[in-house]
């Protein structure tokens, strides 16, 4: 990732980080594997070119403490790393959602037909 | 907030960063598997599975890479990464690593050592107010101030705010204890204020308890307070007795700068009973102290004083006629030839420290080029030059901190090393600190020179052509940092020679005043002073009479040869002089005119207890005393000064102070009073004899107070102290003996201060020596690890081994040579500041300039030889496969 898609990766850095603790709320504790693919799966596989640039985004999160982690056993009896929401994330969370409804509705009014002036 | 829990996150994570690289490398193992396993249940084969997971998954070093910027502080870890690395690779050339790091530690050491104590030397003495504008005053050039001449200048100056005389003395205190003899100075009220003394307790000294008569009073010093009366302060208000009078206390002073710091009482000046003290053109030894008013400048101050002069003449024909007054800073009196030597070393550390930056800018630069290859392989693997250049300053900086902490222990320990190996009373009693201005200077001198020198390497490696640098296998040195080399070779090699000259001829100086016979035989003698208790009520034939008595008495001690008493002068101390003219001839108008001899009131067995040569005549014998006819005998300076074409013998001299007449019966060798390494200066040697045992009743009392004794010894010495001690306490048991010690110790010490400042000298000289040809080893052993391969080409083209020493000597001899003639030309002209320091030697004496190039030179020689003879052994083989 070079200098020119640097701008790119921030705002999708800052919308992942949402997804991400949009997908580990509704899914339950989920490893990063799992979180990969969920996400791309709602998104309609739009995003998400390389599954790695989500451990970096992960890392950020816990270290916020929005969740957090631990080790465990998947379905196949496979050790993984999960990770699950924690009280601080589930209020960041419900900040950000508002945060976008706002955004996407400003910018609703903006950019659809309605009553114009002139 | 968050943010900060991220941050703190990140700085744990500095700890324990392996184990984390592993939770890593398992989760990522594991996402792996989850996928694999997916694709497989969706039906793809094995092979595919994998190969498809794997490429979701992307770049897994990049995504490494990310995590642990993510994870860790990048900017704290590259440091950490850089002083590991930095610190293996010092580890690896430990040869250059101690070499640099022993430099940079011998500059900065040095430097601040010697640094402190030329502070507290020069500065720290005078924590008087203004110091600057205290002036010392005398009458001529250096005699002292009579007290009619001082209350005149009191009177008529307009130049000075205060003045005041004082005058040391020593004085017998009894009463307390065990009698003691204490230093006393007489001091004039306006003393106090001068000098910025306040008192602990009481007051000082007023107008009116300064005059003859007045109530007696004494001012303790917080020394002798604390030693002899416990700190007791219900002292002040009651009496000792001084000199056996009963003294009320009326206050204690702190120690004084250490100029005035041994004295331990005050007493005021005109309370002296002395009646030749207030003698118009008299003395004793008193000296003059003035602050000038604020907005007089020397040069007025000294047109005042000849002025008043100027009407003391005229007003005293007789007395003052050719009067002059004297005014120098304090500072320039008391320090003058100590401040030019200290000085002096302040261009030798001044040297050293140069020679060691020079040192370690020319390893820098040798290990520079033969990193190159180093760094053209790390450009080519893709590191930036920031990171190239941040490593290579981590490096040198680590260099120069170790070398700053080793030299700030070599500072502490030279610091207190200096102050031990000092001549007494050159340094105040708390010894000297270090000077933290100094340290940092020389620290940061150290650094940056580290700094450039260092960087010089990162800074072509933008430049470099990486590609040939890697081909070429590192050896092409630039000829423009070889010249650099050879530049700064030249000019350590020039600044070593410099003060190893100066260093030479300082210990010829040294050499030669040992040489200098003192004119009598200070081996097996011991001397001491001694104090009769005092007492009003004793006679001069008494006071005589004892002196006889303890003559005698020590003589027939066993193990003693001969005794003598020595009022006035005793050689190495005191400088006791007195005008005297022939009676045969007419009275000179003025005492200038007249002869300045130092005196000696001795007993008849002085010459043989001395060992003095007689040249003509006879000396003393016990019929010379009182009421005989008054005898002297004059040395051959004397003689030849008075009498230069005649017999001395027989002749008749008149002398001042004595005023009285003298025979002359004898003539001896003549003593060098001032110390071997006094200039041969005619006038100092003029040097009289008297029988003490026909000393003017009237000054008995007078010339008792500090008289000496001397004792001719057949052995060793020290035996017989307790001896002495005895002896003396027979004849008075009030008596006091002090400064009881060997002529030998008073011959050394008139040459400590030579010997120290030679001592200083040299160390600088060896310590540049060392590292002038530590640098020239580096140099040329660097030059053969680059020529390696030449040099085998050579040896295998047919060349002989003794060929290839001779180039590789020849080039470290021609550097060498060039460094000396430099040194040569620089050291000329700067040998003469040397001055009065050099003693039987010129600045320019060829002796000691060919010695030491031929000394440099040899050392150089050797520091060339090691490292071509590693070349010589060069097996042209190994040489050329040598990459």
């Amino acid at each position: 990732m070079g200098d020119k898609t640097g701008e790119k990766k921030d705002v999708w850095q800052g919308t992942l980080a949402l997804m991400v603790l949009k997908t580990v709320q509704s899914m339950g504790p989920l490893h990063g594997y799992g979180i990969a693919r969920r996400i791309e799966q709602t998104s309609g596989d739009l995003l998400l070119v390389n599954y790695g640039t989500l451990y970096p985004a992960l890392l950020k999160l816990e270290q916020e403490g929005y969740i957090s982690s631990g080790w465990g056993f998947s379905d196949n009896n496979r050790k993984a790393k999960y990770y699950k929401l924690t009280r601080a994330g589930r209020k960041q969370l419900n900040k950000e959602e508002r945060e976008w409804e706002q955004t996407t509705a400003i910018l609703a009014r903006f950019l659809s037909p309605g009553e114009e002036r002139s | 907030m968050r943010r900060l829990r991220g941050w703190f996150s990140r700085l744990g994570a500095m700890f324990g960063r392996r184990r984390r690289e592993g939770e890593l490398d398992a989760e990522m193992e594991s996402h792996l598997q989850l996928h694999i396993e997916d694709n497989l249940r969706m039906g793809m084969s094995p092979a595919q599975a994998r190969r498809e997971a794997i490429m979701k998954l992307g770049g897994i070093e990049q995504t490494k890479e990310n995590y642990r910027e993510r994870r860790g502080l990048p900017v704290l870890e590259t440091l950490v990464q850089d002083i590991r690395f930095g610190g293996r690779m010092l580890r690896k050339n430990p040869g250059f690593t101690c070499i640099a790091v022993l430099t940079l530690a011998l500059g900065i050491g040095a430097n601040t050592a010697i640094f402190s104590v030329v502070n507290t030397v020069l500065l720290q003495q005078l924590p008087m107010p203004e110091p600057n504008r205290v002036m010392v005053i005398h009458r001529y050039e250096g005699s002292s101030l009579p007290y009619p001449e001082f209350l005149d200048l009191q009177a008529q100056n307009q130049s000075f705010e205060l003045l005041a005389l004082h005058r040391r003395g020593s004085v017998n205190l009894t009463g307390a204890g065990e009698p003691e003899r204490v230093v006393v100075r007489m001091v004039s009220p306006d003393f106090f204020p001068i000098v910025g003394l306040q008192p602990l307790l009481g007051r000082t000294f007023r107008k009116e308890d300064d005059h003859l008569g007045a109530a007696p009073v004494v001012l303790l010093s917080e020394g002798l307070w604390r030693r002899k009366f416990g700190a007791d302060a219900k002292l002040v208000g009651t009496s000792i007795i001084v000199d056996g009078q009963a003294c009320a206390v009326i206050g204690i002073v702190p120690g004084l700068p250490k100029l005035f710091a041994q004295t331990d009482v005050f007493y005021p000046i005109d309370q002296w009973s002395e009646p030749s003290f207030r003698e118009r053109g008299g003395g004793l030894g008193s000296v003059g102290l003035a602050r000038l008013k604020s907005g007089v400048t020397l040069p007025q101050a000294r047109a005042d004083l000849r002025r008043i002069a100027g009407n003391l003449a005229l007003a005293y024909p007789k007395q003052d006629a050719e009067l002059k007054f004297s005014a120098l800073p304090f500072r320039d009196a008391n320090l003058g030839n100590l401040q030019r030597v200290l000085l002096l070393l302040f261009g030798a550390v001044g040297f050293v420290l140069l020679i060691a930056c020079a040192n370690v800018a020319n390893l820098l630069l040798a290990r520079s080029t033969s990193r190159q290859r180093e760094l053209a392989a790390r450009i080519a693997l893709g590191a930036t030059r920031t990171r190239i250049v941040s490593q290579l300053l981590t490096e040198t900086l680590m260099l120069s901190i170790l070398g700053g902490g080793l030299g700030l222990g070599l500072a502490v320990w030279g610091t207190r090393a200096m102050v031990v190996a000092a001549p007494a009373g050159m340094l105040p009693g708390e010894g000297a600190a270090i000077d933290l201005r100094v340290l940092l200077f020389t620290l940061l001198l150290s650094v940056l020179t580290g700094a450039i020198f260092g960087l010089i390497p990162a800074l072509k490696a933008s430049r470099f052509d990486v590609q040939t640098t890697l081909k070429e296998g590192g050896r092409g040195g630039s000829g423009a940092h070889h010249r650099a080399q050879g530049v700064l070779v030249v000019s350590e090699v020039a600044l070593a020679m410099v003060l190893l000259v100066g260093s030479g001829l300082l210990i010829r100086s040294l050499e030669r005043a040992w040489a200098v016979s003192p004119g009598f035989d200070p081996h097996n003698t011991l001397t001491f002073s001694i104090a009769l208790s005092p007492d009003k009520a004793r006679s001069a034939a008494k006071t005589r009479e004892m002196y006889v008595q303890l003559i005698d008495g020590l003589k027939s001690l066993p193990g003693a040869d001969s005794a003598s008493v020595v009022f006035g002068n005793l050689p190495f101390t005191g400088d006791s002089d007195i005008f005297l003219y022939r009676e045969d001839r007419p009275k000179p108008d003025k005492d200038t005119d007249m002869a300045d001899a130092l005196w000696y009131e001795v007993g008849p067995d002085y010459l043989r207890a001395m060992r003095i040569a007689l040249q003509r005549g006879r000396f003393f014998s016990p019929q010379d005393a009182e009421g005989a006819p008054l005898v002297a005998v004059i040395n051959d300076g004397l003689a030849r000064k008075l009498f230069p074409n005649e017999d001395p013998l027989g002749k008749t001299l008149h002398l001042q102070f004595f005023e009285e007449s003298v025979q002359i019966i004898g003539v001896a060798g003549t003593v060098k009073h001032f110390g071997l390494d006094a200039p041969p200066d005619a006038d100092n040697q003029l040097q009289l004899y008297l029988s003490f045992r026909q000393t003017p009743d009237r000054l008995v009392a007078l010339l008792a107070k500090d008289s000496f004794v001397v004792v001719r010894t057949s052995g060793r010495q020290t035996n017989l102290f307790d001896a002495v001690r005895q002896q003396v306490r027979a004849v008075d048991n009030e008596q006091v003996l002090y400064g009881l010690s060997t002529m030998d110790q008073l011959l050394d010490g008139s040459l400590a201060f030579r010997r120290f400042s030679m001592l200083l000298l040299g160390v600088f000289a060896a310590l540049a020596l060392l590292l002038a040809s530590v640098g020239i080893y580096g140099v040329i052993s660097n030059l053969v690890g680059q020529r390696t391969h030449e040099i085998g080409v050579r040896i295998a083209l047919g060349a002989q081994r003794g060929d290839v020493l001779r180039l590789l000597l020849g080039h470290g001899v021609s550097l060498d040579l060039l460094g000396v003639v430099l040194g040569v030309a620089a050291a000329l002209p700067l040998m003469r500041l040397l001055g009065s320091q050099l003693f039987g030697v010129t600045p320019a004496d060829p002796l000691t300039f060919g010695g030491v190039a031929v000394l440099l030179t040899g050392v150089v020689l050797l520091a060339c030889y090691i490292p071509a003879r590693r070349a010589m052994r060069v097996d042209p083989m190994v040489a050329l496969r040598y990459e």
